[in-house]
């Protein structure tokens, strides 16, 4: 009889990306993923949060990810699943639930209140895999760590003590073993981790590691599957592997081993732009559009530092992308949000208030500001220097300051949320149906 | 003490520094009291007794054969007419300073020849609260403790190092916590404390973990940490060369090797030592010295797999990336972070305070030099038995360390030393010099007791009986930033942390 094994994947983030042909190899990932569980024989699929991008996703994601979740439940394989701090829910109207109620999956995170409110604990309800036994149980991750209140009034004691082959679903980037380079916000200190589990099945951590920690056990974060950031997909363009852990178990974890998911191809290209003028780095673009293979590949570009003379905006990134995409790139990022200009000068003012701060450096840099003598169109000239030159110019970018605030609402997807706010903003700029 | 003005003696003779008060009948006045002389102007000499004798209108020969005339029984009711106004008692004190309507003054002048002088009342001393206080304790007199609390700046004594000399037993510890509890409540200071006690952070008894704002200022490292608390795991990535500088003695081969190493293989040194990896320009011979050196103060091995292992699990090569970083980012945040050393070995805790220490003094100079230093708040590294970095040997055997340097010239940039010690004589008088706030705690070592009397900011040249007779709490105050030697009473800890109003608790967490 071959040896129990379950699979472990987290941070799949379906849903992500604005770039359909990003989210569709998001998607192939995860269903990559599913079948090679299949195929390997696992006994059961632990996701330990992040299954969605959003608490509800587009629908059109989900069916996707519902159906090949479905073809692995009817292989006998159950899926284990918490909420990430993407698709947690207060409410318990996250997709999670609504998947959970239908039977697709079990959220493994249900917990009872006891004792007196001075001394309140939090106690976890196990649930056993029936095929083979393992009690499983879990905490979901929250926005900003939030769950750390949870984890400060776990009755550990009831956990600690069960017996049988334990696993811990979590979603946490624990302290002592945040990757290096990895800024998280709120982590949890292991001391806060229940003790004597067999396996503690992490999420959120976007690279994949696994440590043995002593008087604990076997800590596992298997990373996305296959990214849901730029950064993610630099990353791995770097080197760093996706995919997830087959766990290979007796009474103890006997084999961990990473199962690598690899759907397309990255290039990554960084320009230092460092006191270099906008045309030499414009001229480096086009000498790397020209030279690189960027067939069926998704090209990232990363632009940085401070340019010598020009702008920023002197560089046609619309252009070197159109170029890459025609040569055959599937998908093509540029991120200059780091690149700077000398001709960008620092300003300093004095307020009291961030409001008084805000209107001053508004007031400095449209003091510089006159209609781009190119600018033939009269309607245009009229528009921008009605609304957008002298008083009327600071009043709309309060305004617009204004409306870009505004935070997404629990439940709101990102497409309503974007609508949302071009909506204001067109409002804020009167051009909303011209 | 009531308002009734006592008076229990009078100035009979001497001269600055040494004045002979002759003690009033009925009084009792003790080694280290506070009494005061008041001028008539309305400003008032503080003077501190530092020895006491016999004085008698009899000769001493008069009196030896009085004495043996009722040892010997040669007559029955003898006695001295007016015993009072014949023998009395002769109290040395000095003036420590002089009381004006402008504040404390370091007195420069003789009180009136015969002024009456009466013991000290609270309203006599009040001293003005600094801006950044850490509590002390409270005015001793004596024996008698005053209520009135004593402050000291915090960025200044902080900043400007703390030597805290004593013996076992004389409340060091308690001294420290009740520094530590004042301090916790602000968040104005980054304070490192290397504990190889495990006795600050009070795990099973009371300790800073019950100070109300402990869960925001208060972090705690234990390779046995209680929940909640951080596991103290050091990456081996963490460790320089550098920061073995006066921690361990290595030979000049060995030294040569390490650099080797590090060039070689960067942050992956250690590691690569460790595994065995060898370098042709070092003889196998110093590479497995090496690797057996560190093995035994790191307590790291190889196991069976070939994964490097650690006894302590304090030093890992795969864990505790951030942990340097998060102990100096705290600091800097003005927080307290205790560090459980009690299960290391004396070098590895001196490395894990060397490594955090080199980081904050490091990004401490790069402040400096970009103009943002005072924006930051003082850093104070409180290291125990201190003669370990700070002794002359140590110095002489293997070389400056960080602390020595910091003990230098950390004032400039911030950063300060908290040295507790059993032997301030080994301690060179450049680095005593440099300690700027001594907190003087008994110490019947009469040698120990020179090198803080010569070193101390006050002239205490006539303390060391003073010092001699300090009880357990009982301690001097003699610091740059304060106009005389202060003799304190340090409260018990225990009672401190058991008023202090418990940590609110919060509401229902509520799982949803």
């Amino acid at each position: 009889m071959p040896m129990p094994r379950f699979a472990h994947l987290s941070d799949t983030h379906i849903g992500a990306w604005r770039e359909q042909q990003l989210r569709e190899l998001n998607m192939k990932a995860f269903e990559e993923v599913m079948r090679r569980c299949i195929k390997v024989g696992v006994d059961f699929i632990i996701i330990s949060g992040d299954l969605f991008d959003a608490n509800i996703p587009e629908l059109q994601t989900v069916k996707q990810a519902a159906e090949v979740m479905r073809e692995v439940r009817d292989q006998g394989i159950r899926i284990y699943v918490t909420y990430g701090s993407h698709d947690y829910s207060a409410s318990a109207t996250s997709m999670i639930d609504v998947l959970n109620s239908a039977g697709l999956f079990q959220k493994v995170v249900e917990a009872e209140s006891i004792g007196p409110e001075s001394d309140e604990k939090l106690r976890l309800r196990f649930f056993k895999d029936s095929k083979t036994g393992v009690k499983l149980v879990g905490i979901y991750g929250r926005k900003n760590g939030l769950e750390k209140d949870y984890y400060e009034i776990i009755d550990r004691g009831h956990l600690e003590n069960e017996p049988g082959f334990k696993i811990f679903v979590f979603h946490s980037v624990i302290t002592e073993l945040r990757p290096e380079n990895l800024a998280y916000g709120e982590t949890i200190p292991l001391s806060l981790m229940p003790k004597g589990f067999q396996y503690y099945a992490g999420g959120h951590v976007h690279k994949h590691l696994e440590r043995y920690i002593d008087g604990y056990g076997h800590i596992a974060y298997p990373g996305p599957t296959f990214g849901a950031t730029f950064t993610d997909l630099e990353d791995t363009a770097l080197g760093e592997k996706r995919g997830f852990y087959i766990i290979d178990f007796d009474e103890e974890v006997k084999r961990i081993s990473f199962e690598q998911i690899e759907v397309c191809s990255i290039v990554y290209k960084e320009f230092d732009a460092d006191k270099k003028t906008a045309r030499q780095v414009t001229e480096s673009l086009k000498q790397f559009v020209g030279e690189v293979d960027c067939t069926d590949k998704v090209v990232l570009i990363k632009v940085k530092g401070r340019l010598g003379s020009g702008k920023p905006s002197d560089i046609p990134f619309d252009e070197i992308r159109r170029s890459l995409l025609d040569a055959g790139a599937l998908v093509v990022r540029i991120s200059h949000s780091s690149l700077t200009s000398e001709e960008i000068t620092s300003l300093k003012v004095m307020g009291e208030t961030r409001q008084e701060i805000e209107n001053r450096l508004i007031e400095e840099r449209l003091s510089g500001y006159d209609i781009d003598p190119t600018i033939t169109d009269q309607k245009v000239r009229d528009i921008i220097s009605k609304r957008l030159l002298g008083k009327a110019g600071i009043s709309t970018a309060q305004r617009l300051l204004t409306v870009l605030k505004v935070e997404q609402k629990e439940n709101e997807s990102k497409d309503v949320f974007q609508s949302r706010v071009l909506r204001d903003v067109q409002k804020v700029m009167e051009i909303g149906d011209q | 003490m009531g308002s009734e003005i006592t008076v229990v003696g009078s100035v009979v003779m001497g001269s600055h520094g040494a004045i002979l008060v002759r003690q009033r009948s009925g009084c009792s006045i003790e080694l280290g009291d506070l009494l005061v002389i008041d001028n008539g102007d309305g400003s008032r000499h503080i003077l501190q007794v530092y020895d006491l004798v016999y004085g008698s209108q009899l000769s001493q020969k008069n009196l030896e054969l009085l004495s043996g005339m009722k040892l010997e029984g040669f007559t029955e009711d003898l006695g001295l007419i007016d015993p009072s106004l014949r023998n009395y008692v002769l109290v040395k004190v000095k003036s420590v300073a002089n009381i004006t309507s402008y504040g404390i003054r370091i007195p420069k002048t003789l009180p009136t020849f015969m002024s009456e002088v009466r013991a000290i009342k609270e309203e006599d001393l009040k001293f003005t609260k600094p801006p950044k206080p850490i509590f002390l304790g409270k005015v001793r007199s004596g024996s008698k403790t005053l209520n009135i609390d004593v402050f000291l700046d915090g960025d200044k004594m902080f900043r400007h190092h703390v030597l805290i000399p004593a013996t076992t037993g004389r409340g060091k510890s308690n001294l420290v916590k009740v520094m530590l509890w004042s301090a916790l409540g602000q968040a104005h200071f980054g304070i490192l404390v290397l504990d190889p006690h495990d006795e600050y952070f009070g795990r099973h008894e009371k300790g800073l973990k019950d100070h109300p704002k402990a869960k925001g200022n208060l972090i705690y490292y234990s390779p046995t940490p209680p929940p909640g608390a951080n596991t103290l795991i050091i990456n081996l990535k963490s460790i320089e060369p550098s920061h073995f500088d006066g921690i361990v003695a290595f030979t000049q081969a060995q030294e040569e090797a390490v650099d080797a190493y590090y060039n070689r293989f960067g942050q992956e040194w250690i590691r690569q030592i460790i595994k065995g990896e060898s370098i042709d320009t070092v003889s196998p011979k110093t590479i497995t010295v090496l690797r057996r050196k560190l093995e035994y103060i790191l307590g790291v091995y190889l196991d069976q797999t070939g994964k490097i292992q650690c006894r302590s699990g304090v030093f890992s090569d795969s864990a505790g990336q951030h942990t340097v970083r998060d102990i100096v980012s705290s600091l800097e945040r003005g927080k307290i972070v205790v560090i459980d050393t009690s299960r290391l070995l004396d070098q590895a805790e001196l490395l894990i305070g060397s490594i955090v220490a080199n980081s904050i003094f490091r990004l401490y100079q790069q402040y400096k030099s970009e103009g943002t230093l005072e924006d930051k708040p003082v850093i104070n590294i409180i290291i125990e038995e201190a003669p370990r970095v700070l002794g002359i040997d140590v110095l002489q055997r293997v070389g400056d360390n960080i602390y020595s340097i910091i003990a230098r010239e950390g004032r400039k940039f911030k950063v300060g030393l908290t040295a507790i010690t059993q032997l301030t004589s080994v301690i060179p008088r450049e680095i005593l010099a440099n300690m700027n706030t001594k907190i003087i705690l008994g110490n019947e070592l009469e040698s120990e007791r020179k090198a803080i009397i010569s070193s101390a900011s006050q002239d205490l040249s006539t303390d060391d009986k003073n010092i001699a007779s300090l009880d357990i709490g009982e301690a001097i105050v003699s610091s740059n930033f304060t106009k005389f030697a202060i003799p304190i009473q340090i409260p018990d800890f225990n009672e401190l942390a058991s008023i202090a109003q418990p940590q609110r608790k919060k509401e229902k967490t509520g799982f949803v």
